[in-house]
């Protein structure tokens, strides 16, 4: 149980040692809330007022059971706006705190230097806040269930809002941007429609550069904290605490990847090599694609015991640990948020009024057990008319595709 | 640098209220899919046979959040083994995703959820009642209800009760004789507290009659059970002190306890009038007609011997004259016509009949026989 008066003397401890390491952080302000609160902040992705959606009360269900029987514990939530928020648990003992405050600092480090967050709306609170309210008045106006099946199907979109680092193009403009694209020419949406579907690229975007830096951003902070610890620690019985929290969140579940480890043998790596300003360029340029290109090499590949799985195999042992193959492997995994790179074919969709997408095979195939049914979600509620994804699988091209009632799938 | 600086907040600011209304909209959508799936839910057959386990997967299709991805399926991907050599594994993390079909059709979503069978018997149960039930039948009662039955020294207003607070006064003043104090003092009054006693009206009885011929076949005789599974369940639920008497019949008729008349196996002809004659002689004995609200509920595969036909229908009549409600269920894996029984007990008042032909049926004559108010839902004249 921390109290704000022992988290001031901490971060006072803190952040005079973070500071002269080289880490610049602008002003951070720390909320010290409960253990629920935390896993409802978690299922609204860490932002503290969101639409009402009820998927956040199924995430909310799941983290809460899984920190009820104590499976999993969320010990700290940051928020990338000016200023950065940082969340903790108000239950964590001093000395875990005083991790958990090296862990937000160099997060928050990250967030002001990456150049991916170089264009991110830094009052996305205030943002998501004013989403949250204008739901909220549609919900009144058209009705709960046109607005939740709304957000339904535009979810299944959300995750191509387009490329964010080429900064805040108009919607539609890009071919990546399915959402925005959807939201301007979409035949049949009422204008307030389209205004949710912007609200929700909106902050579909403000995410995407966090999906992309995931194993950068948690490996730069725990690279940090260990660094720091190690110079502030002081009383054996402090120390133990500290490395208890430190192991539980290195702490590997085969076959997953745990970003934390990964990432923190990642900056090791180039620490190693480069010393502390070879770590700082990292930070500002490399998104996780780049960071694994630049920094795996054999040491780290065996340090975090790396192998390539296949998801089929009962058994637990990997299919290859060979350096080049997990290399190209987890390149690929990580690349563009481990999603399938689409884009929206715009001449043809607007010369034959078919929403047609193209799926950039790179040898992965698309789930074509999910497909129909996001498809018809987009096909019902967004477009209003059939939908196609140009996509190849067993190695041939084929127009998978949803009109509304019917489910298409050829050769083309 | 020295734009940094910190604040620290007490967090009052950030509590979320509003997840719970997500997290309610998410309960309500399981419920939608669990309701849309009761015909299914009722007839799971390893719910009716197995009653160690208490918890059942229901299909919810609705609540998978389907989006374009990468088939994980067919994929590989890097994973990490535990550092210092060989780990055990995790139970599941490798753990395949439930239910995904192949082929080129689209598959039926079946994201299994996991509900304990008291939540699915609520959500079963839900329109459920026991129909025509006369509350004023002094007897045991079927459950519970809040009576005004001691007093507290603290309560509302509008329950304040007199005479024991006039009584709390002279009682007060008698202990301390000479003193001066108010007529009334704050301690001295009294109000009714409310406690949950059994009720002693409304009270019911259930007669389950079930066919343990030879001819009952492992489908009619799982059809029966079920029934008699969710009605006992259903009973016990909404109506904790109704009481449930099992009789079991082949050509004579017994009454059983209710371990074994879900366990009995089959055997011997069907005389159906031997059960019901039983059934009268239990209710006429043990359950007289002002005290108890009586429902009768029969189930068999229709084969009854066919010089018992008419006698049969004599004392079934009889039987269903006696009771709130006589059900009669005839089980048919085919598409052979009703038996005569059938067809008379259509014809005569008081009777609900059923053929159950599939599995869904369970669900359909549960909702039939148990549907609470009267309101029009005339239970003879349902084919």
């Amino acid at each position: 149980m921390i109290t704000p008066n022992t988290l001031n003397e901490l971060v006072e401890t803190v952040w005079p040692a973070a500071e002269l390491a080289g880490l610049n952080c602008g002003h951070v302000h720390f909320e010290l809330v409960d253990g629920e609160d935390i896993q409802a902040l978690a299922s609204y992705q860490g932002l503290p007022i969101r639409y009402a959606h009820w998927s956040f009360g199924k995430t909310f269900g799941r983290l809460k059971t899984a920190y009820d029987y104590r499976l999993s514990r969320i010990y700290e939530l940051v928020i990338n706006s000016r200023p950065a928020f940082a969340f903790i648990d108000r239950r964590s003992s001093p000395a875990q705190a005083m991790l958990i405050v090296a862990h937000v600092l160099a997060h928050v480090d990250f967030f002001s230097h990456s150049r991916l967050f170089a264009d991110t709306d830094r009052n996305i609170l205030q943002t998501t806040a004013r989403h949250a309210r204008k739901l909220a008045e549609f919900r009144a106006e058209f009705g709960a269930e046109a607005v939740e099946s709304l957000i339904d199907a535009a979810l299944v979109l959300a995750d191509f809002p387009g490329e964010t680092d080429s900064g805040w193009g108009e919607p539609g403009t890009d071919p990546g941007d399915l959402l925005g694209f959807v939201a301007r020419y979409s035949p049949g949406l009422l204008p307030w429609e389209r205004e949710v579907l912007l609200m929700l690229r909106a902050e579909s975007r403000y995410f995407w550069p966090q999906q992309v830096s995931k194993i950068g951003n948690e490996g730069y902070a725990t690279f940090w904290h260990t660094r720091l610890m190690r110079q502030l620690a002081c009383g054996a019985d402090k120390f133990w605490e500290i490395a208890a929290v430190n192991a539980s969140l290195l702490e590997v579940r085969p076959p997953q990847l745990n970003p934390y480890a990964l990432g923190s043998q990642l900056y090791q790596a180039i620490y190693r090599q480069q010393g502390l300003s070879g770590v700082f360029a990292a930070r500002n340029f490399l998104d996780d694609a780049g960071l694994v290109r630049t920094a795996l090499d054999q040491d780290v590949a065996d340090l975090c015991q790396l192998g390539v799985y296949r998801e089929k195999d009962v058994q637990e042992s990997p299919a290859s640990a060979d350096l080049a193959q997990v290399r190209a492997q987890l390149i690929q995994d990580v690349d563009h948020g481990g999603l399938p790179y689409m884009q929206v074919m715009a001449q043809d969709t607007l010369a034959t009024g078919i929403l047609a997408m193209q799926h950039q095979y790179d040898g992965r195939e698309l789930d074509f057990y999910q497909l129909p049914f996001a498809l018809a979600l987009v096909a019902q509620r967004l477009w209003g008319g059939p939908v196609h994804i140009h996509t190849t699988r067993k190695g041939a091209p084929r127009v998978a595709g949803h009109d509304g009632q019917q489910w298409t799938d050829e050769a083309s | 640098m020295n734009n940094s600086s910190y604040s620290i907040g007490w967090g009052e600011s950030f509590q979320f209220h509003s997840v719970y209304a997500d997290q309610w909209r998410h309960d309500q959508k399981v419920r939608e899919a669990v309701k849309a799936n009761l015909a299914d839910l009722v007839s799971e057959e390893h719910i009716a046979v197995s009653d160690g386990r208490r918890i059942i997967n229901v299909p919810l299709p609705l609540l998978k959040e389907f989006r374009i991805s990468f088939d994980r399926q067919q994929a590989q991907s890097v994973g990490q083994a535990v550092v210092g050599g060989e780990g055990e594994g995790t139970a599941g993390a490798s753990a395949p995703a439930a239910g995904v079909l192949g082929g080129a059709e689209p598959g039926l979503d079946v994201e299994d959820a996991a509900i304990t069978l008291e939540e699915a018997a609520d959500i079963v149960f839900e329109r459920l009642g026991l129909p025509d039930l006369d509350p004023q039948k002094h007897s045991a009662g079927n459950g519970y209800e809040d009576r005004p039955e001691s007093w507290a020294p603290h309560g509302l207003k509008s329950r304040w009760v007199r005479r024991p607070t006039v009584r709390e006064s002279l009682k007060r003043q008698a202990l301390a004789p000479g003193r001066q104090g108010p007529a009334l003092a704050a301690g001295d009054f009294r109000y009714w507290r409310y406690d949950l006693k059994p009720q002693e009206e409304g009270g019911a009885v259930v007669l389950a009659m079930m066919d343990t011929s030879g001819s009952m076949g492992t489908f009619e005789k799982y059809l029966a059970k079920s029934f008699f599974f969710w009605t006992v369940e259903f009973l016990r639920r909404n109506y904790p002190r109704v009481e449930i008497v099992f009789l079991a019949h082949d050509v004579r008729a017994r009454e059983v306890d209710e371990e074994s008349f879900f366990r009995r196996g089959s055997s011997g002809g069907t005389v159906s009038s031997s059960v019901y004659r039983l059934a009268l002689d239990i209710l006429g004995e043990r359950y007289p007609q002002d005290r108890f609200n009586r429902y009768a509920f029969h189930f068999t595969d229709g084969g009854n011997l066919t010089s018992d036909n008419a006698l049969a229908v004599e004392i079934g009549t009889v039987l269903a004259h006696e009771t709130n409600l006589f059900g009669y269920g005839e089980i048919h894996d085919t598409d052979r016509n009703p038996s005569p029984l059938y067809q008379a007990f259509r014809e005569s008042e008081g009777t609900g009949v059923t053929l159950l032909r599939r599995k869904e049926d369970i669900f359909r004559a549960l909702e039939y026989y148990f549907t609470a108010k009267g309101n029009g839902h005339d239970h003879s004249q349902h084919a």
